[in-house]
């Protein structure tokens, strides 16, 4: 579904990513751990067209997007829940979800997208007319993650979704990702709480200082030496 | 108390229509935090080119509205794609603001500096209600001005064009994630925005003289209002139009016409002063 080729980025001057490979095949949860810092986001964010690499390839459902800007992207199904959410403000709940589902072939299913996104989380059927900035933080993620789904994605991206979350809502918000992957959702998983990641993930990888480390089955990297010191803490 | 009422209802006229011609200015800036100095440029170009299309060729007033509007429409559409987008900040400022003085040079050279006003025969006189007179032209005008906010603020609101123009001035990089063309976007609302200005230009037009250089007279206020109003909200500049059009009404009443233009600056100063934001804190 997704495929990243000797992926390399920088800020100006700065390297970030020093040649990425990875894929991410259907109907897999695939977790991507690593330091602050390490080039996670960057990646995601290359992916998706909002960072223009310096070099590789980046190909969705097999074909390659590298030229294609941010919109265009978007409308081979796949969908980025960012980091902080990034939700509109002073727009409703429901204008928001709207948004999601602003390109031609998501609208068509607005309304059986929107009936399942409410069934996921009732809570924001019930705040649907409420500003989005009024939301608490839990409310907030779930509304990036409705807003995502209404686009009919089939590849999800998460970045950080658990950040800032009371480790109670952090449970609810993977155990949801993985509830979305057990639905036919293809998933790319951006975490700092590595065990919880892992736990829910099929396959993962390991990035530091912008190089891949690492790859291998879920529980394979669980048992791993040096993913147990630096990101267990066992 | 009939001055007075008088003058309440000529200021609320004049307030709509400086509504309009600002409105413009709000959504670009709103949108994009572009200053657009040639906005008011454009107002007095599209009274121009209906002037000169009226007189020469006889186009109906209205038809030469609608013409001058897409004329300006696809203007500002291609400003920004090619030239503006390129910009940001005090740089589009001055891009734009050695427009407004080139767009003034070019009007001066063209029609000359001489005061010209738009002339629709079926406009002149006045309707009396209740005793109180109000002038056919800038009754008809404040009609026009109320149809155009009306339909801006039901777009905005209730389509999927409009939700995405606010999602795209809240957060351009999630709207992109929406699969939004946040370039579009900002091509088109920077031609609405000059077309907007092109239609209160075209309706000043009707009710005043013009002349290329009231351009820079035009600008100043409206600055004023966006101000007032508070940076890039349309309601706000809406409210802000009819306080100021009242004030500077009941000022040229009561005290001395020559006073009246110094309202909104007394105005600007004041909010500065006491509320920087301006009546409505925020966008939209």
């Amino acid at each position: 579904m997704l495929e990243v080729k000797n992926l390399e980025v920088s800020y100006g001057q700065l390297k970030v990513l020093w040649g990425i490979n990875f894929t991410v095949k259907k109907d897999e949860i695939v977790t991507i751990i690593g330091p602050n810092g390490a080039g996670k986001t960057t990646t995601l964010k290359t992916i998706i067209g909002l960072l223009k690499e310096d070099k590789g390839e980046i190909y969705i459902k097999g074909e390659k997007v590298n030229n294609l800007p941010v919109h265009e992207r978007v409308k081979k199904k796949i969908a980025l829940v960012p980091e902080g959410c990034e939700i509109f403000p002073y727009l409703t709940v429901q204008e928001n979800l709207d948004l999601g589902a602003y390109l031609s072939d998501a609208r068509k299913r607005y309304k059986e997208n929107l009936e399942s996104v409410f069934k996921l989380f009732p809570r924001l059927k019930e705040r649907r007319n409420q500003l989005a900035g009024t939301l608490s933080g839990g409310e907030r993620q779930m509304l990036a993650i409705g807003r995502a789904l209404m686009s009919a994605p089939e590849i999800v991206m998460f970045d950080e979704p658990t950040l800032g979350l009371a480790p109670n809502l952090a449970v609810e918000v993977l155990k949801t990702i993985k509830g979305l992957n057990e639905t036919g959702y293809t998933i790319l998983l951006v975490e700092q709480n590595v065990k919880m990641a892992l736990k829910i993930s099929h396959r993962g990888y390991v990035i530091e200082n912008g190089r891949l480390i690492l790859s291998g089955e879920a529980d394979e990297l669980m048992r791993n030496k040096h993913v147990k010191e630096a990101y267990l803490g066992l | 108390m009939n001055l007075f009422i008088q003058a309440v209802i000529t200021g609320v006229l004049v307030g709509g229509i400086y509504a309009l011609v600002t409105l413009g200015l709000t959504l670009i800036f709103g949108v994009m935090d572009i200053g657009n100095a040639a906005q008011a440029a454009f107002a007095i170009l599209a009274a121009y080119i209906v002037y000169w299309l009226s007189s020469l060729y006889h186009v109906d007033p209205f038809i030469g509205m609608i013409l001058a509007t897409g004329l300006l429409f696809v203007m500002g559409f291609y400003l920004y794609k090619y030239i503006v987008y390129k910009t940001s900040g005090l740089m589009a400022f001055a891009l734009l603001y050695f427009l407004s003085i080139f767009l003034e040079s070019t009007m001066v050279f063209v029609w000359g500096n001489t005061y010209r006003g738009i002339k629709v025969p079926y406009l002149s006189g006045s309707l009396q209600i209740y005793g109180y007179y109000i002038p056919l032209d800038r009754f008809i005008g404040f009609l026009m001005v109320s149809a155009v906010l009306a339909i801006i603020a039901y777009v905005l609101k209730y389509t999927y064009f409009g939700k995405a123009i606010r999602a795209t001035m809240q957060n351009p990089y999630a709207a992109a994630l929406m699969g939004i063309n946040v370039d579009r976007i900002y091509q088109v609302t920077f031609g609405i925005g000059i077309a907007l200005s092109g239609i209160a230009g075209v309706i000043l037009g009707t009710i005043y003289s013009f002349y290329p250089s009231l351009q820079g007279v035009w600008i100043g206020l409206m600055f004023a209002i966006v101000v007032f109003g508070g940076m890039g909200s349309l309601s706000g500049t809406l409210i802000g139009s009819i306080i100021i059009g009242i004030i500077s009404s009941l000022v040229a009443t009561y005290v001395s016409s020559v006073w009246a233009p110094l309202v909104a600056y007394v105005i600007l100063v004041l909010t500065l002063w006491i509320k920087p934001s301006g009546i409505k804190g925020r966008k939209i």
